[in-house]
């Protein structure tokens, strides 16, 4: 009962935080309503009994991207960004259909949500009575070896790639 | 519907824990002074008091009292935000922290209450969590005070947290490997008989470097280097913001020092003296050496605190990693 009001507030603020990200003039500002959003997220997820996501997406995307990500914009002391006016070229007005379109599909898709859709019993897991964190890592070692070794080559070629283009040229 | 029992019981253990930090950190900064006057032979101070026992409530009250001042051309928002999401989340962490086992109170109550606020299954993740979020408090402050050496000292605060956060994860990982779980209590059951410390020994003192770095302390206080940054990101704040920096700043050493005892010292468990007794006698002689650090060592330059981080830590923990796996794989 009470939860459910607790996501409807948490998901509210989420959405404010997210527009203000996208319409705050000073980059600063712009970081803290991301990091806002990030916060919110990760209340939702512990709502939903997924404490471990919840706390991996506070440590990951608040506690590392973000200060990053803000680390930059002080370093290069970027302004307030000046107004300027967009031009509606064809390009960007095919983006905003297919944008809005996409929006449409996930609003019709949100409403129509069942637990029955065809097929989806091949991702229930049997948790075993085990706790979220054991059930994550026995189906990250089991069932998705694969993608999560793909996953963490990219992230090495990504490493890698960082070195390369941080080292300074002889 | 609602346990009210549980509601009331864990109200009154927020509020004693609250205090009980709240005093530690008051008095803290009365050892600190002490601990590092006798070390530089000299006393400390006496005067408010007996040997000075009445200092850190002068200083509360003086903090209290002063005028509170904006730079004109601070960013008023984030200038006032900045302390407070200092000492919020360092205040958070000591949800999860277990001080003791269960208790009756001397058989006053009839179930037996559990030492510590709440129990999660992720603990250790959660004070990481908090921990990063902990330092938006110096980017901010240093960022919105418009003046240089603030700047400066907050970006020096944000690299240094990221590249030591990193190292003091890693490092504890191994732990979390022999106690098969992120729950502290649990990690601390497991204890028992052997303290951590024993298995990992390289991984504590890494936790210990790491920490003292976490915590901005000599010699890793870049953030704050008083003789080259005045005094860094919070180099313009005066009265009670100033405080609060501070007092978040103690607040995470007990922290710390707290995680250190849980995870490598077998929290509350030892012979003849009661869990808590046990467990504060670890958590001050952890801070007593971390104020031991601070009056005997000179500052690290800035290029060899990150060589320091990346280059040896880093390396250092992820070989720990791999060789407690490979022990625990021959031994089963």
């Amino acid at each position: 009962m009470i939860t459910s009001y607790i996501t409807i507030i948490v998901g509210i603020v989420a959405v404010i935080a997210a527009l203000s990200t996208v319409l705050q003039k000073n980059p600063v500002y712009s970081a803290v309503s991301l990091i806002v959003v990030m916060v919110a997220l990760a209340v939702n997820y512990l709502l939903l009994n997924a404490e471990f996501i919840a706390v991996i997406q506070l440590i990951v995307y608040a506690g590392a991207i973000m200060v990053l990500f803000v680390f930059v914009i002080m370093l290069l002391n970027l302004g307030e960004v000046k107004k300027y006016k967009i031009e509606a070229t064809s390009g960007r007005i095919a983006g905003a259909i297919l944008t809005g379109l996409f929006f449409l599909q996930l609003v019709v898709a949100g409403f129509n949500v069942t637990a029955n859709v065809p097929g989806i019993e091949r991702f229930f897991i049997d948790t075993k009575g085990l706790d979220n964190t054991k059930i994550i890592g026995h189906a990250l070692f089991s069932d998705y070896l694969l993608p999560f070794e793909v996953v963490s080559i990219v992230l090495i070629v990504g490493i890698i790639g960082a070195v390369v283009l941080g080292k300074k040229k002889e | 519907m609602i346990d009210w029992s549980l509601v009331i019981f864990t109200f009154v253990k927020v509020v004693v824990v609250f205090a009980c930090v709240m005093l530690c950190v008051a008095y803290l900064t009365w050892i600190e002074r002490k601990v590092i006057g006798h070390i530089q032979i000299r006393v400390g101070p006496m005067y408010a008091g007996w040997h000075g026992l009445l200092q850190p409530i002068a200083d509360g009250i003086k903090l209290f009292f002063k005028e509170d001042i904006i730079p004109r051309n601070a960013n008023k928002f984030l200038f006032i935000l900045a302390p407070t999401l200092s000492i919020i989340p360092a205040l958070m962490t000591f949800a999860v922290i277990p001080f003791g086992d269960y208790t009756t109170f001397f058989g006053l109550l009839k179930n037996p209450e559990p030492m510590r606020i709440a129990e999660l299954n992720v603990g250790i993740l959660y004070i990481f969590a908090l921990a990063g979020l902990g330092s938006y408090g110096v980017v901010f402050g240093g960022w919105s005070a418009n003046n240089k050496y603030a700047l400066m000292g907050a970006l020096r605060g944000s690299a240094q947290m990221i590249s030591y956060e990193l190292a003091l994860t890693l490092s504890v990982i191994g732990v979390i490997m022999i106690s098969g779980s992120l729950n502290l209590v649990e990690i601390v059951n497991a204890q028992k008989n052997v303290w951590n410390v024993v298995y990992q020994p390289v991984a504590f003192i890494m936790y210990l470097i790491c920490g003292i770095a976490e915590l901005n302390r000599t010699p890793f206080d870049m953030p704050e280097a008083e003789s080259e940054l005045v005094a860094g990101f919070h180099a313009d704040y005066s009265s009670m913001k100033f405080a609060m920096f501070f007092m978040a700043e103690y607040a995470n050493m007990i922290t710390v020092a707290s995680l250190a005892t849980t995870l490598f010292l077998g929290g509350w468990h030892g012979p003849f003296l009661p869990p808590l007794v046990w467990f504060m006698i670890k958590v001050f002689i952890l801070i007593f050496f971390f104020i031991w650090v601070r009056a005997t060592y000179p500052r690290v330059r800035f290029d060899q605190l990150m060589k320091l981080g990346w280059k040896v830590m880093v390396p250092i923990a992820l070989a720990n990693i791999f060789v407690t796996g490979l022990v625990m794989m021959l031994l089963n």
